[in-house]
């Protein structure tokens, strides 16, 4: 019954009302000549509502006229009289079927072509890319249908000898370039102006390579950042300069110090997550939906979406969803053997994050600066040998 | 269920009925021709096998049944639905009673 109430609205049906005494008598009548009546609805004293189907109407006359009562069309409903009031208002249904055939034409062709750069570019101009992506057919009004992506990427990749990747991907009428260039000598070490090597960090020589340039100290010596390791400065006639080139490599150390409670808290996630999303207009927020499940200890993770706003300033609206992910709560207790371990890896794990890539460690020492019923406390030294020289150009 | 309590006028065609009933194991409502009368909380009464209504005010509503009648009485009482078979009506039940 319920799913025939939901097709009711294809049909059609109507809301009369009934005036007369007899309004009983009325739902009996119908009910004997198999008229389907419902939602019935004494309103007042000699008045009923009650809906019922365009094509039995006409046979309620007749029992309206047994019975003594007055039948009125209050209201009608469905998608038979929607369609009959649209048959007198031609053109707004043309304007429709107009506006939805243009919107589907328009829609199969390409209205934007960005280029997005990963980083941003040094060597390429976009409008470049663009045109170059234009050759293959990738334009401002071209047909998506025809459009072949890989062919454009490739005919990217090989005419513009800097891209390293091409990428493009298509978003319903933009097209993204997405492109990455190739990494090219940094122009410091193109030009040929007259530079110093420099030490970069504090270190111990440990050997030298002086290709251009005098060199101002040798294996062994202790030299503190900013020193000047190889001079571009002739030391007989002060008056020639020369770029200086060189490796030098040298021992440095890295210190720090970490600390570890014994007793430690951690958060960890258990992968259950629940979703709230709430929409922002202007200063007011309107939620949509609210996280399914309440977590006891949660971490929210918000995310922003506005309107894409490729020419205009960005919308007023935004759409905030926020994830809560569920974690839960350790207290972590260690163990005294244990602690230091795991203080000794976070302070390698720092130091780590200090090293240029490529570094050789030659030693690494642990010094236990503390320890009690609460916490320990790490010094963890690193030796590495690793090439200090930096190019510091400098004017006559 | 030999007892015959519900049974108020046990014409001698009833009681061959009842027995005949019980024999085949075939839901009494059918073979007596009674009303089925279904609750849902205080929100909805669907009501089987009933021969017309006699009376209908958002307040009160009595249906005409083999029995004799049925007597809802409520507030905003609505006929959702009228089929010759059966009828559903919703609002707030405040009873259901029988009378002759």
């Amino acid at each position: 019954m319920h799913l025939a109430r939901r097709w009711i609205f294809f049909k059609g049906y109507v809301l009369i009302t009934v005036q007369g005494s007899g309004g009983e008598r009325f739902i009996n009548l119908s009910l004997a000549k198999g008229v389907r009546l419902w939602d019935i609805f004494r309103l007042q004293n000699d008045t009923v509502i009650l809906k019922v189907l365009p094509r039995d109407f006409f046979k309620l006359r007749d029992i309206a006229r047994k019975t003594r009562c007055r039948v009125r069309i209050k209201k009608k409903y469905g998608l038979p009289f929607i369609l009959q009031q649209l048959r007198g208002r031609r053109m707004l249904v043309a304007g429709g079927v107009f506006f939805v055939a243009a919107l589907i034409y328009l829609s199969s062709f390409i209205w934007f072509v960005e280029v997005v750069p990963r980083e941003p570019l040094q060597y390429v101009n976009p409008i470049n890319i663009q045109e170059k992506a234009k050759e293959k057919g990738l334009y401002v009004g071209s047909a998506k249908k025809r459009l072949d992506i890989s062919l454009v990427e490739k005919h990217l990749e090989k005419s513009i000898p800097e891209l390293a990747w091409v990428g493009i991907q298509i978003e319903g009428t933009r097209a993204k370039i997405e492109v990455a260039e190739k990494v090219l000598l940094p122009p410091q070490y193109q030009r040929q102006d007259p530079a110093n090597i420099v030490a970069a960090k504090d270190g111990v020589i440990k050997e030298m390579l002086v290709m251009i340039g005098e060199p101002l100290v040798k294996a062994g010596d202790t030299v503190m950042k900013g020193q000047v390791l190889i001079s571009g400065i002739n030391l007989q006639d002060k008056n020639q300069y020369r770029r200086a080139r060189g490796i030098v490599r040298a021992r440095v150390w890295y210190e720090t110090e970490e600390m570890v409670f014994l007793q430690e808290r951690q958060e960890i996630p258990t992968g259950r997550k629940a979703m709230a999303v709430s929409l922002l207009v202007g200063n007011r927020e309107i939620v949509l939906k609210r996280a399914g499940r309440q977590f006891v200890n949660a971490m929210p993770k918000a995310n922003v979406k506005t309107l894409p706003g490729w020419r205009n300033p960005p919308g007023p609206v935004e759409l905030l969803t926020i994830t809560y992910h569920e974690v839960e709560i350790k207290e972590k207790t260690f163990a005294v053997a244990e602690a230091l371990s795991t203080a000794e890896a976070r302070a390698l794990a720092q130091i780590k994050s200090q090293m240029p890539a490529g570094t050789d460690v030659v030693a690494q020492s642990v010094e236990i600066l503390s320890q009690d019923q609460e916490k320990v406390v790490v010094r963890v030294t690193v030796e590495t040998v690793e090439d200090i020289g930096e190019v510091q150009p400098f004017t006559r | 269920m030999s007892e015959r309590t519900s049974q108020r006028k046990a014409t001698p065609g009833q009681e061959i009925r009842h027995k005949l009933a019980d024999l085949l194991e075939m839901p009494r409502e059918v073979v007596m021709d009674l009303p089925k009368v279904t609750i849902v909380g205080n929100l909805q009464v669907l009501l089987e096998n009933h021969r017309g209504i006699i009376e209908y005010s958002p307040e009160r509503l009595r249906i005409s049944v083999n029995l004799g009648e049925i007597i809802i009485s409520g507030e905003g009482l609505v006929l959702r639905n009228i089929l010759p078979e059966q009828i559903v009506v919703e609002g707030k039940v405040i009873s259901i009673s029988f009378a002759d």
